[in-house]
């Protein structure tokens, strides 16, 4: 049992992978690490597929134009006609989460388990939706929008400043962390076969749940900051 | 675990770079391709549209002109009628007039030659008469120079007849 646990907290302590040798070492965690293998291969598969596109599309560039229409479907249907400007961000930050949720299934480390990475996330999505709404509203509006719909409510208002991005954050990490957790005691006390099934719960479904919800959850926030 | 500090850093430099290189490379793309393709799926609905808007006025005129050859027709055929009735019209005009002045001539020469037998059978009378009075008169006197006197009584025995 002690070997157990000691094993568990090995696992969920977010290790250093290197230290850059630069003013007096820059540490590098193993998340970045492998959040950069996951751009690698996003950014490889990229150039791969979306070259040379045409007007009378092959069958792979099918493919990715359904899967980018189905994105501004989607999350256009969220925020709005006036949102569609940040649909990028919000696909890149859904394809990325997706894929750090699922990371798993290869051996690597979900980059998702690191809480500065879920917070980093996080304190994008907040920046990006007070920023949003500045641009809509102007400064002016986006100021008095705090004290809507009424004055006594500013407090709280200014206080979802902190408990959006928080709640995004924690939610994302908790679930990949418990969903990481649960999989890694399965794997001691039955490390054949039976990880599979539910390995294709906690790691592909969770992981794509968490990273939809995320996602769907700022996209809501971003219209609501900018609808008129 | 729970250890928040500057490695924050890290993933919001990560994730704006995987940001600025996904709008440049998939989506700006994607959407560049799909936009050309829908102008250009639009631009061949409106040729298309042209070109039946096309083919039907080409069709109208068609029918128009189809029309109009039918109007040109049957007035053509009228017309033509008209000048054959016309010219029938003439041409029995002319016929009767020509048989009228025909039928006239006839009856002049008729008359004139009605005439001419007549003035004729009268010299004739008149010299028969005169030689059968003649021949009375030498066998019983001079009675020759009476003659024109006989051809005025002839003559006007042939009034009253």
């Amino acid at each position: 049992m002690e070997n157990l646990t000691q094993e568990l907290l090995d696992e969920l302590e977010c290790k250093t992978a290197f230290t850059i040798p630069v003013a007096g070492g820059i540490p590098v965690p193993v998340s970045v690490v492998v959040t950069w293998i996951i751009m690698a291969v996003i950014m490889a598969a990229t150039l791969i597929f979306v070259r040379n596109l045409k007007i009378v599309p092959t069958k792979p560039q099918t493919i990715i134009e359904g899967a980018v229409e189905w994105l501004y479907n989607f999350l256009g249907d969220i925020v709005g006609e006036n949102g569609r400007e940040y649909i990028p961000y919000l696909g890149t930050v859904l394809i990325y989460i997706g894929i750090s949720n699922i990371i798993g299934v290869f051996g690597l480390t979900p980059p998702t388990k690191d809480l500065n990475v879920t917070a980093a996330l996080a304190i994008m999505s907040i920046v990006l939706i007070q920023v949003a709404s500045i641009r809509s509203k102007g400064v002016k509006r986006w100021i008095r929008s705090f004290a809507e719909p009424a004055p006594f409510i500013a407090p709280l208002n200014v206080m979802e400043l902190v408990i959006k991005p928080l709640s995004l954050c924690m939610r994302l990490f908790g679930n990949v962390l418990g969903a990481f957790v649960v999989m890694e005691l399965i794997k001691i006390v039955a490390p054949a076969v039976v990880p599979i099934p539910l390995s294709l719960y906690f790691d592909f479904f969770d992981g794509f749940i968490q990273a939809y919800v995320f996602v769907f959850l700022t996209s809501l926030f971003l219209q609501e900051a900018i609808e008129e | 675990m729970l250890k928040l500090d500057w490695n924050i850093i890290w993933t919001v430099v990560n994730l704006l770079i995987l940001f600025f290189f996904l709008k440049k490379f998939l989506f700006k793309k994607v959407l560049n391709i799909m936009e050309q393709r829908r102008s250009m799926v639009e631009a061949s609905f409106a040729e298309a549209d042209n070109a039946k808007k096309q083919a039907e006025e080409i069709k109208e005129q068609y029918e128009e002109n189809l029309k109009n050859a039918d109007k040109e027709a049957a007035s053509i055929i009228a017309s033509a009628k008209e000048r054959a009735a016309e010219l029938h019209d003439k041409s029995v005009e002319q016929t009767r007039h020509e048989t009228d002045k025909m039928i006239e001539e006839a009856n002049r020469v008729i008359s004139l030659e009605h005439e001419k037998a007549l003035r004729n059978s009268k010299q004739e009378i008149a010299c028969l008469a005169v030689a059968v009075a003649s021949k009375i008169i030498a066998d019983k006197a001079d009675f020759a120079d009476d003659a024109h006197e006989l051809d005025a009584f002839i003559a006007e025995a042939g009034a009253e007849k």
